[in-house]
């Protein structure tokens, strides 16, 4: 939790991206949440149960199971909210706050680098692995190993039937485009809320990214959400 | 396998080094260095930009073509990007 040293303005849940690509922007949020608390915004960032510090195992993860624990964090910082809340979701945590949050508990959303179809992403996970040889081997028990989580068959069928979110979004919304052009955006971000950083993808790096631009574009379209 | 037009040579050395930020000339590019060896560009960065290629060109790379040998310089790259898409007719 990063707190404002002053009466909060506004209250910001992060939805962390799973698997491997959570490895890249721990320290990108780290350094959102302490910018943020300097202009007033209490900022959650949380595991989903089985990742992080969170207990459990990332193979008991459902769909059900990140949406529910989206709405635990939503609800808890709710609780403690002064202001308008914001979800920031980041990769297929974006989907995850999409699904979760509400117009009663959620003013806004914004969006890094959102998965917006995640079993095309699932497959792409598979894929990569196969690609730096790491492989995304079927365990004996089931499953798909990819970089080493396990992704229960469960879970996998949950994110392939998901299917592409086409539909129009409940609250007002921002998005940061990051890396190569997306081919879509969720309807709804208007185009006066949508940043395109052409920078690496920092969930994809493994060494130390400059955040300064993502940090000063999010502040800036977290004012225009709230305005 | 026809030969491969300049243009498209070109234009794929020109999505490589603005899709991977490369500090190089795409005119420069030695087609037959090793991207990651010779160009510091990581796996993960080099899959990343191979599923940018199948969106810009429309063409989908059979997962057993994935792998990193097949894409680590720029003509193998422009040799199946060629091949899918005169597959395609």
């Amino acid at each position: 939790m990063y707190e404002p040293g002053r009466d909060a303005r506004g209250a910001l849940c992060v939805g962390l991206p799973l698997a491997e690509e959570r490895k890249g922007c721990v320290r990108v949020v780290h350094e959102l949440g302490v910018t943020l608390a300097g202009s007033g915004w209490r900022t959650l960032v949380f595991d989903y149960a089985g990742t992080g510090e969170s207990p459990g195992s990332f193979r008991d993860l459902t769909w059900a199971s990140l949406v529910a624990d989206a709405q635990a964090a939503l609800a808890w910082l709710r609780e403690r909210a002064q202001g308008p809340t914001v979800v920031l979701g980041i990769r297929a945590g974006a989907r995850v706050m999409l699904e979760a949050a509400s117009a009663d508990t959620a003013q806004a959303a914004l969006l890094w680098a959102p998965v917006l179809d995640p079993g095309l992403w699932l497959r792409d996970l598979r894929r990569r692995s196969r690609f730096r040889g790491t492989g995304a081997q079927a365990p004996a028990n089931g499953g798909w190993d990819v970089d080493g989580y396990l992704f229960s068959d469960r879970l996998c069928a949950d994110l392939e039937g998901l299917g592409p979110r086409t539909d129009a979004l409940d609250l007002p919304c921002a998005l940061v485009h990051i890396g190569r052009p997306s081919p879509g955006s969720p309807p709804g971000c208007a185009a006066d809320r949508t940043v395109h950083l052409a920078t690496p993808g920092f969930w994809l790096e493994t060494e130390v990214v400059d955040s300064a631009p993502l940090v000063r574009a999010s502040e800036h379209l977290l004012e225009k959400l709230v305005s | 396998m026809s030969q491969i037009p300049e243009d498209l040579r070109l234009r794929i050395a020109e999505i490589l080094v603005d899709r991977l930020f490369l500090d190089v000339d795409p005119g420069q590019i030695d087609p037959q260095e090793s991207l990651t060896q010779n160009y510091g560009v990581d796996s993960v960065r080099l899959f990343d930009f191979v599923v940018g290629l199948e969106e810009d060109f429309a063409v989908s790379f059979e997962d057993e073509e994935l792998t990193l040998e097949n894409f680590d310089s720029l003509a193998r790259i422009v040799a199946r990007t060629q091949a899918k898409l005169e597959a395609q007719g």
